[in-house]
């Protein structure tokens, strides 16, 4: 049998965890997407310079990412290491395209890419495992757990945004996952803590909020009331040591800037009309996961732990209907895997297409790809790259081919994503008429 | 007794110390993680880099280059209009203005070890241009000077300054074209700029460049702003001109600038606000590079925890540590 049903580290384990590192190791350190982890290496030269994550530009989002990295550099330059980037003369004429992704000539050092990409299947391989845990605490099968897990590590898209998007999404994942396996372990002030940090790298997992609440209510009805106390004590705790630095030095508006120039009004009418309808889906995501944790708290559950992780599969499904940049999707990723494998079966085509389509999406700047590739190694000349880089070179309107490539990738996932809505639209409508496939 | 461990309590406790442990090592990082020194021997100079963690580094010796400035002003007024064109920045950044140039720009020199910064308005700008210019630099991002310094005319304050030996750094627009009269702006026309350069050779050309002069300064300064809009056509100077073009050209003009006036000279950088011009600006000020410098050696390596070595004397070495990723810089005359 490939996955037995004893120990974790099974060889068909060992096998997927063989896999997924080659295949990020190999993927991750020849192709890399510049534009973001060049970001990083700025991030890491501004800190270092000594002025903090937001004195100077380069870095965007709230400071948890950013004191991530900075561990990371650490042990980067512990290694020895010292070359993290370098601006190409030759790739200058990318910067002349304006594009949704943007490109730049600067290109991360391999070393660096590939230290990323280590850093980054550590937490996929981390995230996969929990993905197990998860499973086997709350449906109680362990070879439907390490199938979950292998799925989880070998899905495609989760290997194009960390390996080659060199994007910090996955430790968001991995955050919320924890928060989710702590409050089922009756964990509520580390739960607390977690969500506070998830919040502060990314604000997607944060909507769920309300589902927690309720979950810690109706799980502990006769002591739920200290436990959310240590909820909210973790939090706050954790809020106010990681927003220290940024209250001390006045940046705290800095470190909220992504957040809030999603929602900042912009100067064209198309621009006004997209904004307003940002704040108004958002807020309409936010009353429906507050439908949500009624519902889940009016609810009788056979099996409450059971429950929760179906109810925050939906809470990410209401979040994620409104489309947005491919690598947010990533936090539904393991609920849906989980939704598959363990209570409804006909997820699994929207959820190897959802894989496929998001894919597709996130590699709409592939010809930056390969920038790497071209300027520091033999195996690519530059006379190829811009060969790669001129099928992309065509106007459809006001659209460059990489442009092109996004919005098709956009149309695709957001298939994909419906097409997983539509699925648990008949599994409700199936489980409310009693009519349970499984 | 069950002796489980409890993995998500273990993960989570190890990514918390991992968050925090990085939040230290932020919050404690600086300029005193770092630090230069040279000495002279034999017509060669010894340098010696000390630096927290692994960098590259450049080392780069000059002659006919410039003591580092006794003193920088960085003018700023809101009660004078700035003739400057908004730029995007990326999505959630802070939108690229006047006021936040400045404030970057004082960081960007602080790291620099150029501390001896001031923020200077009409009134302050005036009395430094008063005067001697010898040794003070004066950074102008704001696309035109005010009226009491500069009135499009030859009497003007700034152009005694310079030629003094004041060093004038700007950006933003066309260097002459405007002067600010309160919150009016008066365009003496393109052909102003002759009162700076010696001859109106202004193209207002939005060029981003794809190659780079022929003088090394580029790759020894790891210069990073590839346009030359606002720069001078350097074939167009008068032949008796003191001027260098560096960093990156279209063949005709150069992202940075050196023209020199009197004893001193302007500083142009090409195209409108971005940060890669911030640090171009910021590290040509900190080289101690004028009109006249040219390059006498260079010499790039690495640096974990402690590096040394030579190289050929000039006038001023600069070292800059970090490349492209610039974490410090230290000028030090040659004695």
């Amino acid at each position: 049998m490939f996955f037995d049903d004893r120990k974790f580290l099974c060889k068909g384990i060992l096998l997927i965890i063989v896999i997924g590192i080659a295949v990020r190791l190999i993927s991750g350190t020849l192709l890399t997407y510049n534009y973001d982890v060049y970001h990083w290496t700025l991030t890491i030269s501004n800190y270092e310079a000594g002025n903090g994550l937001y004195q100077t530009a380069g870095y965007y989002y709230t400071p948890v990412w950013g004191y991530i990295l900075a561990t990371f550099a650490q042990f980067y330059e512990l290694l020895g290491l010292d070359m993290i980037g370098d601006r190409f003369v030759d790739l200058l004429f990318v910067e002349d395209d304006i594009c949704y992704s943007p490109h730049t000539a600067f290109v991360p050092s391999i070393p660096f890419s590939a230290a990323v990409t280590v850093m980054l299947c550590i937490v996929d391989l981390v995230s996969a495992y929990l993905v197990y845990w998860l499973v086997k605490e709350v449906f109680h099968d362990t070879v439907k757990a390490k199938i979950c897990f292998s799925v989880y590590f070998l899905y495609s898209f989760l290997i194009v945004v960390s390996a080659i998007g060199g994007m910090f999404d996955p430790i968001s994942v991995l955050m919320l996952l924890l928060c989710v396996c702590l409050l089922i372990k009756g964990q509520e002030f580390t739960a607390g803590m977690m969500l506070s940090a998830v919040a502060l790298l990314k604000l997607f997992p944060a909507f769920l909020i309300f589902l927690f609440v309720a979950y810690v209510i109706v799980k502990h009805r006769e002591d739920w009331k200290p436990r959310l106390l240590k909820a909210v004590v973790g939090a706050g705790l954790a809020a106010a040591v990681l927003m220290l630095p940024q209250v001390m030095d006045g940046t705290i508006a800095d470190s909220f800037s992504f957040v809030l120039a999603r929602a900042e009004s912009t100067t064209s009418l198309l621009d006004t009309i997209v904004s307003s309808v940002s704040i108004i889906g958002y807020l309409a995501i936010i009353l429906a996961n507050i439908v949500l944790a009624y519902h889940f708290m009016k609810r009788k559950h056979d099996d409450i732990d059971a429950s929760f992780v179906i109810y925050s599969f939906v809470g990410l499904l209401i979040l994620f209907l409104m489309p947005g940049a491919p690598q947010y999707l990533l936090p539904m990723i393991p609920f849906l895997i989980i939704m598959t494998y363990c209570v409804e079966s006909r997820f699994k085509v929207p959820m190897l297409l959802l894989m496929v389509f998001a894919s597709v999406y996130m590699l709409s700047p592939l010809a930056m790809d390969f920038a790497s590739l071209a300027v520091y190694t033999d195996l690519l000349p530059m006379d190829s790259f811009r060969a790669i880089y001129g099928l992309f070179d065509f106007q459809v309107y006001e659209l460059n081919g990489f442009d092109v490539w996004n919005r098709i990738g956009l149309v695709l996932q957001t298939i994909g994503v419906l097409l997983v809505a539509a699925v648990t639209f008949i599994w409700v409508r199936d489980r409310v008429k009693g009519t349970d496939s499984q | 007794m069950n002796a489980r461990i409890n993995a998500p309590l273990v993960i989570a406790v190890i990514l918390l110390v991992v968050i925090v442990a990085g939040e230290a090592i932020v919050f404690t990082s600086g300029h005193q993680d770092y630090s230069t020194d040279v000495s002279m021997r034999d017509g060669e100079v010894s340098y010696d880099i000390t630096a927290r963690g692994s960098h590259v580094y450049d080392v780069i010796s000059m002659k006919d280059s410039l003591d580092r400035p006794q003193e920088v002003a960085i003018y700023y007024d809101e009660d004078y209009i700035s003739v400057v064109n908004s730029v995007s920045v990326a999505v959630g950044g802070r939108a690229l203005d006047e006021k936040y140039y400045v404030e970057q720009m004082v960081d960007t020199l602080m790291l620099r070890d150029i501390s001896n910064v001031r923020i200077v308005d009409e009134n302050a700008l005036r009395i430094v241009m008063d005067r001697d210019g010898d040794g003070v630099a004066v950074v102008c991002l704001s696309g035109s000077l005010p009226k009491s310094v500069y009135n499009g005319t030859a009497d003007s304050p700034v152009l005694k300054w310079i030629s003094s030996g004041g060093r004038l750094y700007w950006a933003g627009n066309v260097i002459g074209q405007y002067y600010s009269d309160g919150q009016t702006a008066v365009d003496c026309g393109l052909s102003a700029s002759a009162l700076f350069l010696g001859t109106a050779c202004v193209d207002t050309t939005d060029a981003k460049v794809h190659d780079v002069m022929a003088n090394r300064f580029r790759d020894a300064l790891s210069m990073q702003n590839n346009d030359t809009l606002y720069s001078p056509v350097l074939l167009q100077l008068p032949t008796d001109s003191r001027a260098l073009g560096i960093g990156y050209t279209d063949g005709q003009r150069a992202s940075v600038t050196f023209v020199g006036l009197g004893d001193g000279f302007v500083c142009i950088a090409g195209g409108d606000y971005s940060n890669f011009q911030r640090i171009d600006l910021a590290q040509v000020l900190a080289a101690g590079i004028g009109p006249d410098t040219a390059v006498v050696d260079v010499v790039h390596g690495s640096v974990s925890g402690h590096a040394s070595g030579k190289i050929p004397a000039g006038d001023h070495v600069y070292i800059c540590i970090g490349g492209f990723f610039p974490v410090y810089g230290e000028l030090h005359e040659v004695e």
